[in-house]
């Protein structure tokens, strides 16, 4: 215990630099207004900004690029909240009940609970990160093809009861999602499936084209297509921090969501994106009125944030110890200390321990920097709200627009972001939950992959995921989840019965 | 009331096309064999459990009425409430996202955003000319000096080439 305090210490003597606190500001601001741009999400965030930072020493060079990743992933929410647009995919849980906050005068609130929630999470994943990393990575790793398989069900399985409507529908959208993921070039043989002869969907079609048609351009037309329009409240001045009460009920969702967030966390792949809809789930699971969810649950709001945060700082974690990105953001931060010439691995801590804790400490003094940052911005976010809704809306599908096509400078996005779109909005108005499709989509290609590796490892036998304590355990556990599912129900109607009875 | 039934109704028979084509088209790619899966046989078993999903979601719905009052609330039979310009709003905005993504390359970023932004504003919502004019600037330039001089990603000039 007394290593790790002293190699903290040297960790915060790096980081309280004055250079590198600069850069660490800068990064931090730099990537709220890129998260805050529909669209560009941190990947995107980063990897443009990347070569900036080339010409900075390879500490500072890493603390700015954290910064920016932290300031990135808290403007996704800010517009999510505001707008109900997505700005990267792990955002997207956050649509659900922040937007309905906001549109009920609470926008204030849910930035702030938004806020601190991140806060409290990346600061305890970063405590965990300095204590249990080689531990939980090793653990990790343990994780085959079988172990995958057994995950995803889990999480698609609760996916089914994220919606507020229809279980049996939301199972729909999340295997409309997984087979949208389908689309393009097969990962294991090179087939080009369902591309329909455009060039263009060799790629599959993207993630963020179709969370924002999805989320953001079918808001837009079922707002405009109600007779009236769903004016959001715009916040007094005292309304804009949240309640004692918002408080409290924030607290242990928080909580929760940051250990449920740092476990799946270390776990490669969209774990972030994954987390934040477990951590939603969860909760609804939890409430004792689940049917708040959806409609401005502030548990629904402070869960999957703080989830997600944590899950952001915990894939640093194999990335750190054992130069093993568990993303695709990692992997770019992997990439950016390459470029440094430095090969991340159980040898950095050694090797070169003040790039290590001085990465370390900079997530602290991040988190406390985007707090100190965005709380006393949350007037000016809210300020979008007192615009009239009427010349708000084609400001938002501007950004939509511009967001979608400068990830990839295709049109072909934009044709996509288009039909989701048209397709949300139907679906929506149908009574269908879109958000699965958004987490099917993303868990595609993970859960194709492990279901054909793990097949081919065990010759064709499905035995493997019943031999494989983990796999079985997590398939036992969704197992369990649909058996309660079921009886939930049917013993609420025996009760009903027995009331009426006893009547 | 009776078009949101119909409407539903179209809804789940094109989720219920969706999955065919996922079906059908997993035959024309290697489907495999459990031992050496082939490329087909995720979308195959993806678009099965769509179909047998969307089987029970339309039994389900069988037993019980389709809309209850709250979520029938969300949005009005007409599909696209009129706007002040008399104009019914769902069908103009899809129709100008449309046509600035058809103009987006070829026209360029500054003109489509101007135009549409200001068909919205003004052709649509009849909000004042002057504030129309000044969104629609804001945003068409703005943005694009954003995107091209700070962030240094670049949008399509079409006609605009000569910009600097």
């Amino acid at each position: 215990m007394s290593a790790i305090l002293h190699d903290l210490a040297l960790g915060f003597s790096v980081a309280l630099t004055p250079s590198v606190l600069i850069y660490s500001l800068v990064g931090c601001i730099v990537g709220t207004l890129v998260g805050v741009l529909p669209g560009l999400g941190p990947l995107a965030g980063i990897s443009l900004l990347l070569p900036m930072t080339l010409g900075l020493p390879p500490t500072t060079a890493i603390v700015m690029l954290a910064g920016i990743y932290y300031g990135a992933m808290y403007g996704g929410s800010t517009t999510s909240i505001l707008m109900r647009i997505p700005g990267e995919s792990a955002s997207v849980v956050t649509c659900l009940d922040g937007y309905e906050m906001a549109r009920k005068g609470r926008a204030g609130p849910a930035l702030a609970i938004a806020a601190i929630g991140s806060f409290v999470a990346g600061t305890i994943s970063v405590v965990a990160l300095s204590l249990v990393a080689p531990q939980i990575a090793r653990y990790a790793l343990n994780f085959g093809p079988a172990e995958y398989v057994g995950l995803l069900t889990l999480a698609l399985l609760l996916l089914a009861q994220l919606g507020s409507g229809s279980k049996v529908r939301s199972l729909v959208m999340s295997l409309l999602g997984l087979a949208l993921g389908m689309i393009g070039i097969d990962p294991l043989t090179g087939y080009a499936r369902f591309t329909l002869g455009i060039p263009a969907l060799a790629d599959g079609l993207g993630i963020v084209p179709l969370a924002v048609g999805l989320f953001g351009i079918s808001e837009i037309l079922l707002s405009a297509g109600t007779r009236n329009v769903p004016k959001v409240a715009a916040p007094r001045l005292r309304d804009l921090y949240p309640s004692r009460a918002e408080l409290s009920a924030s607290t242990m969702p928080c909580l929760r969501g940051t250990v449920l967030g740092f476990v799946i966390g270390l776990i490669p792949g969209s774990a972030h994106i994954i987390s934040s809809f477990i951590s939603y789930a969860l909760e609804r699971k939890l409430s004792r009125t689940p049917e708040r969810f959806g409609k401005g649950a502030v548990e629904g709001l402070a869960g999957p944030e703080s989830a997600n945060n944590a899950a952001a700082v915990s894939a640093f974690v194999p990335m750190l110890a054992l130069g093993l990105p568990a993303g695709a953001i990692p992997a770019v931060m992997l990439a950016a200390l390459m470029a440094h010439g430095i090969s991340p691995g159980p040898r950095l801590i050694q090797e070169q321990p003040q790039l290590y804790w001085g990465f370390v400490a900079s997530m602290y003094v991040g988190n406390l920097v985007l707090l100190l940052l965005n709380l006393p911005l949350v007037s000016l976010f809210v300020s979008v709200l007192r615009i009239p809704y009427a010349i708000l809306y084609p400001i938002v599908t501007t950004m939509c627009v511009v967001g979608v096509y400068s990830i990839s400078s295709s049109v072909t996005d934009l044709w996509i972001m288009f039909a989701a779109g048209i397709a949300g909005y139907f679906l929506r108005r149908a009574n269908y939950d879109v958000a699965p499709v958004v987490l099917g989509f993303v868990l595609a290609p993970m859960f194709e992959v492990s279901l054909r590796q793990a097949l081919t490892i065990s010759s064709g036998s499905l035995w493997i995921f019943i031999e494989r304590p983990i796999a079985a355990t997590l398939l036992g556990t969704a197992f369990v989840l649909v058996l309660l599912s079921l009886w939930m129900p049917i013993s609420r109607r025996l009760e009903l019965r027995r009331t009426k009875a006893g009547d | 009331m009776l078009r949101r039934l119909m409407e539903a109704r179209a809804v789940a028979a094109s989720l219920v096309v969706v999955a065919l084509i996922f079906v059908a088209g997993s035959f024309a790619i290697p489907i495999g064999t459990l031992l050496a899966p082939g490329p087909g046989l995720v979308p195959l078993i993806l678009g099965c459990a769509m179909l047998a999903a969307m089987a029970a979601s339309i039994a389900v719905d069988r037993l019980k009425p389709l809309f209850d009052e709250e979520t029938a609330s969300g949005a009005d039979d007409t599909g696209g409430q009129e706007s002040r310009a008399g104009l019914p709003r769902v069908p103009v905005i899809l129709a100008v996202i449309g046509l600035t993504v058809l103009g987006f390359e070829p026209v360029g970023f500054v003109p489509t955003i101007f135009i549409g932004s200001l068909t919205l504003l003004y052709g649509l919502e009849r909000r004042s000319l002057l504030i129309s004019l000044a969104v629609s600037i804001i945003l068409s330039v703005g943005l694009f000096l954003l995107f091209e001089r700070v962030l240094y990603i670049s949008l399509p000039r079409g006609l605009m080439e000569f910009w600097p």
